[in-house]
């Protein structure tokens, strides 16, 4: 009897300690440097034929080489399978350090990064989206890129807050506007509409044979649509929410306000693609893909798939009586470094490579990217062959050339909440319960808010 | 007239089983047609069950990828285990809670209830915090556990529901012939509560098995990454992989749904009834 | 020595679970509760105490309220339908007009919605509910249903089609615990009542309910405070819109933490859910009291 009372009491007490211990052994020895990916098994094999850059800092980088480098970023799962996996591979093979790619779902990147941040599990290199960028910035998460060792030179452009360099995009996603040719065809219009005006007579003409004219994306689960068509139709025109002293202007803006007009005779017109308000950029590709609809602005990187329609990407139609240069906007996938990454230098060396190879003039790992991607190389030095990629892609390719890339919405403190915000007050404007003035008024609100 | 009132109601309890059947089954049925098609087919109008791009190919494309095959077996491993922990920790506690009355026993069931109220979400950051401070991050044990404390109350709170219905007398009856609690517990108790476990261990299994948020912060890198990770990391920065999202959702039901089929003689009529009358 | 050896018997059992419960859920939960009378917690190294505050903040907003009417509407209009089809169906399948093989199938198909992630449920909705969805489609056949009809991105309706998607992954789980719970009954129960010439209404009323009564209750209270918190399906779904019409408590506590990075704010939305939530569990403490006597 006592003997089994014994028992029992060592069975349920116990059981707990036991597995709490067992638990912290375990977990111990593999949490942090388990790296036993299959990529770098790989890597171990290609060492053997390393023909090897041994000119520059060959010594001493193999005094350094047991360094690994952890790469957060969510390129891995939108690049071709092994794609991102063989320039790590072959940035080890080149210079012993091991890079490490951690992939996350795009849109929970800033979740993990976030959480990760003030847990001490963040990443040496993370991939920031420009809506992140200043939150980042502001809790300290992200470093100095410049003063880590990144050179500047290669990247045509880098992201700042407050004049200090944070984060450098690698590739740039321009939005065209993607028009389908055969609904075009079908209601009788004759040319890709170059002006506001013809382009609500061609959605009129759409909506009238029976076509759904123009996807605008105002759903909040990711509230991007206000930034890539809204901001993207109003950066064609030259219309900005900032004033030339670069500070939010939306209160009282004329230009805006036409802008916005535009969409409300568009939605007035019956022309927007149904179910506007929760419509989600990726179900907007998708459903322009099906043929669903006429327009579109969506990200050049989408063009792959539209295998099934006769479309053609172009610049987005300017308001009339406008000649000024045409921006377009842009999404990138861009680097920073984390502010609590013990390898800074090797970090910014990685993004070095990325941007310009080994030596600074060789741009093939980003061109290639570029190319894999449909985007185009923030690196001074890449030369991207678009040759393969689709005709559309090689005609706005030349459209490009003569615009300039913007987004106000880069480095905006609280850019999702914001753009949120936004969105719903245009909801709102578009089913017409809130006058365009106010709308506008409410957003110079949430913008001034934001930067404090 | 007996047997004409009987037809009757057959027939009208025939319609809503069918009617629920459409119910719960639609759905899963598109999703099973969407699975077979390209991505933009899933968008055409008008919409089609099958079409010309019906094919197999997104599931291939999931058995082809082992970091895919891999979310499977991390899965599986995670919500096995959880599983047979949950139940047999819920079960001692459940047991208590049922057998006995102590102080505090007010106390500790609020709390067990209560505990639950916090959105996972604003807990994430502390409990993350407590996770990496015991070296567990990135392991299936901070998985394991994690799901482990949110299975728990519901657990305990079922099985002592379960526990409750049987008389008190069963577990005397054994203590009467010299065996102990511990006996009366896993030896009779247990044994008639099985559907009561079933319907537990199938709920806990399927939180495991689902479950997101804590497992994107818990763990960091692809090798120890779950199933419904997988299936996000198909929905990109600018456009959806619907298909193979589809794909992959199917194949994670069907684990489940071959543990229910196999269990489910616990849920026919009369199975356990004879044990419970005490 | 026996004497002390027998009281401490029920913790002895309970002692895993509260081990677990205090360090890995009480732990944090306190800290989150600290959250909520600070300034800029999570994100500043050292914040400042600011006392209710955070509290005065939280009922002054708007969105708050808006939250908490969604919330109500949502989860009293899920638990109810639960249970309701919980039950409907787990008789249905518990019936004896059934052939066991009818019942087999019945069950599978039965628990199909609840196999899925939620993440997946909410896609698969918002495809099926999209404009050029299946369910415009069979629809069509009304006149009041096109092409361009908008179920989420309708403002009066999105709530509605939340409720019912959520209602449609949830009821499984309320069928699976009624049904182990009505093989619990005996059958001479049942017999009896019959014997005595107890319609199955009344049988229903006087002998099924009462039986599952603690179960009921219990899976009741936990479903109220899961879809308190339910938080993926919707969020997919509409991101809280359109307009704030589907902001519910945990949305809104979502974009606070994740969208504001404001976790000062978060824990306090998240606190006054738990003083809730613990009214709620004393409430069912005190009912499972009352049940068993």
């Amino acid at each position: 009897m006592k003997l089994k009372t014994v028992a029992k009491k060592v069975l349920s007490g116990a059981v707990i300690g036991a597995m709490v211990l067992s638990l912290t052994a375990c977990g111990g020895g593999s949490s942090p440097d388990d790296t036993g990916s299959s990529s770098q098994e790989q890597e171990a094999q290609n060492t053997s034929d390393d023909t090897g850059s041994d000119e520059s800092g060959e010594s001493q980088e193999s005094a350094k080489s047991d360094v690994t480098l952890k790469f957060q970023q969510w390129w891995g799962a939108e690049l071709p399978d092994g794609y991102l996996d063989d320039i790590v591979a072959k940035y080890k093979e080149e210079t012993g350090v091991t890079v490490e790619l951690l992939t996350a779902p795009w849109a929970d990147t800033k979740t993990a990064i976030t959480a990760g941040a003030t847990n001490g599990t963040i990443a040496d290199i993370i991939s920031v989206d420009g809506a992140w960028l200043a939150e980042f910035a502001d809790m300290g998460i992200i470093a100095d890129v410049e003063a880590a060792g990144v050179d500047t030179a290669l990247a045509s452009d880098i992201w700042e807050v407050e004049g200090t360099k944070y984060v450098v995009p690698v590739n740039n996603f321009a939005y065209p506007m993607y028009v389908n040719m055969d609904i075009l065809e079908k209601a009788k219009v004759s040319e890709i509409p170059k002006t506001w005006t013809e382009l609500i007579d061609a959605c009129n003409k759409i909506k009238d044979a029976g076509y759904s004219a123009f996807a605008l994306n105002l759903g909040t689960t990711n509230a991007n649509g206000i930034q890539n068509v809204f901001g993207g139709t109003g950066w064609a025109s030259g219309i900005n929410l900032k004033d030339e002293s670069g500070a939010y202007k939306t209160e009282g803006n004329e230009e805006l306000a036409s802008l916005a007009e535009l969409f409300k005779t568009l939605y007035d017109n019956e022309c927007l693609y149904p179910g506007m308000s929760t419509l989600e950029e990726s179900e907007m590709t998708s459903n322009f893909a099906a043929g669903n609809c006429a327009f579109t602005l969506a990200s050049a990187a989408t063009m792959s798939q539209f295998t099934d329609i006769n479309f053609e990407a172009t610049t987005v139609p300017v308001k009339d009586g406008y000649e000024g240069e045409s921006g377009i906007c842009y999404a990138s996938w861009a680097v920073g470094i984390s502010e609590a990454s013990a390898n800074k230098e090797e970090a910014a060396k990685f993004i070095n490579y990325l941007l310009g190879g080994l030596d600074g003039t060789d741009g093939s790992v980003a061109a290639g990217l570029a190319v894999e991607m449909s985007a185009f190389p923030n690196s001074t030095v890449a030369e991207p062959d678009y040759s393969a990629a689709p005709e559309q892609f090689q005609s706005f390719y030349e459209l490009y050339k003569n615009c300039y890339v913007i987004n106000e919405y880069i480095g905006l403190a609280n850019a999702s909440d914001v753009m949120t915000s936004m969105t719903n007050d245009l909801v709102l404007y578009l089913e017409g319960d809130l006058e365009c003035d106010a709308m506008l008024t409410n957003w110079q609100g949430y913008l001034d808010e934001a930067g404090k | 007239m007996v047997g004409s009132y009987k037809r009757w109601i057959k027939v009208v309890l025939s319609i809503l089983l069918i009617i629920g059947g459409i119910f719960a089954a639609f759905p899963i049925l598109w999703m099973l047609c969407s699975s077979l098609k390209d991505n933009s087919a899933i968008f055409s109008w008008p919409p089609k069950f099958f079409d010309k791009t019906a094919s197999l190919a997104s599931y291939v494309a999931v058995f082809t990828d082992s970091m895919k095959v891999r979310f499977f077996i991390n899965s599986y491993i995670v919500a096995g285990c959880v599983v047979i922990v949950t139940l047999f920790i819920g079960i001692l506690a459940a047991y208590a809670f049922s057998r006995f009355d102590f102080p505090g026993k007010g106390v500790f069931n609020s709390l067990i209830v209560s505990v639950q109220a916090i959105p996972p979400i604003v807990l994430l950051i502390p409990y993350m915090g407590m996770i990496v401070a015991l070296k567990l991050f990135n392991t299936y044990f901070a998985l394991i556990l994690t799901y482990l404390i949110t299975t728990l109350p519901y657990c305990i709170l079922m099985m002592t529901g379960y526990f409750n219905t049987l008389s008190k007398e069963l577990d005397e009856a054994v203590m009467i012939d010299g065996g102990s609690r511990w006996r009366a517990l896993w030896g009779v108790l247990v044994p008639i509560s099985l559907p009561g476990m079933v319907s537990v261990g199938m709920y806990t299994f399927m939180q495991a098995w689902n479950e997101y948020l804590f497992a994107l912060a818990l763990t960091q890198t692809t090798e120890m990454r779950t199933v419904p990770i997988g299936i996000n990391l198909l929905m990109g920065q600018h456009a959806y992989d619907w298909s193979q999202m589809m794909a992959m959702s199917v194949l994670g039901s069907i684990p489940v749904l071959i543990l229910f089929i196999f269990f489910q003689k616990y849920f026919i009529a009369g199975m356990s009834s004879g044990g419970v009358k005490g | 020595m026996k004497l002390f050896g027998k009281k401490t018997t029920p913790y002895r059992y309970l002692l895993p679970t509260l081990i677990l419960m205090i360090v890995f859920l009480v732990v944090p939960i306190i800290m989150v509760i600290r959250y909520s009378f600070v300034d800029k917690a999570v994100v500043s190294p050292d914040p400042d105490f600011v006392g209710l505050a955070n509290y005065a903040e939280l009922f002054a907003d708007s969105s708050f309220w808006n939250a908490v009417s969604n919330t109500i509407i949502f989860v009293v209009v899920s638990v109810v339908a639960h249970l309701v089809i919980g039950m409907i169906f787990a008789m249905l399948l518990n019936s004896k007009y059934f052939s066991n093989g009818t019942k087999t199938i019945a069950r599978v198909i039965y628990i199909l919605p609840w196999v899925f992630t939620a993440s997946v449920v909410a896609i698969l909705w918002k495809l099926m509910l999209q404009p050029s969805g299946i369910i415009n489609y069979l629809l069509s056949a009304f006149p009041q249903i096109s092409r361009n009809t908008e179920w989420l991105s309708n403002k009066d309706l999105a709530l509605a089609v939340i409720c019912f998607i959520n209602i449609w992954c949830g009821y499984p789980f309320y069928m699976i615990s009624i049904l182990a719970g009505l093989q619990g009954i005996s059958g001479d129960l049942y017999e009896s009542a019959a014997i005595d010439g107890a319609t199955l209404t009344k049988s229903f009323l006087h002998i099924t309910i009462p039986q599952l009564k603690p179960i009921l209750i219990s899976i009741a209270m936990l479903d109220f405070i899961w879809t308190l918190q339910s938080f993926n399906v919707i969020w997919m779904l509409t991101g809280g819109g359109p307009v704030q019409s589907t902001e519910t408590l945990s949305i809104y506590i979502y974009k606070l933490a994740f969208q504001k990075v404001d976790y000062s704010m978060a824990g306090t939305a998240a606190t006054v859910l738990l003083v809730v939530c613990v009214f709620i569990a004393i409430f069912y403490v005190r009912q499972q009291k009352k049940v068993r006597e």
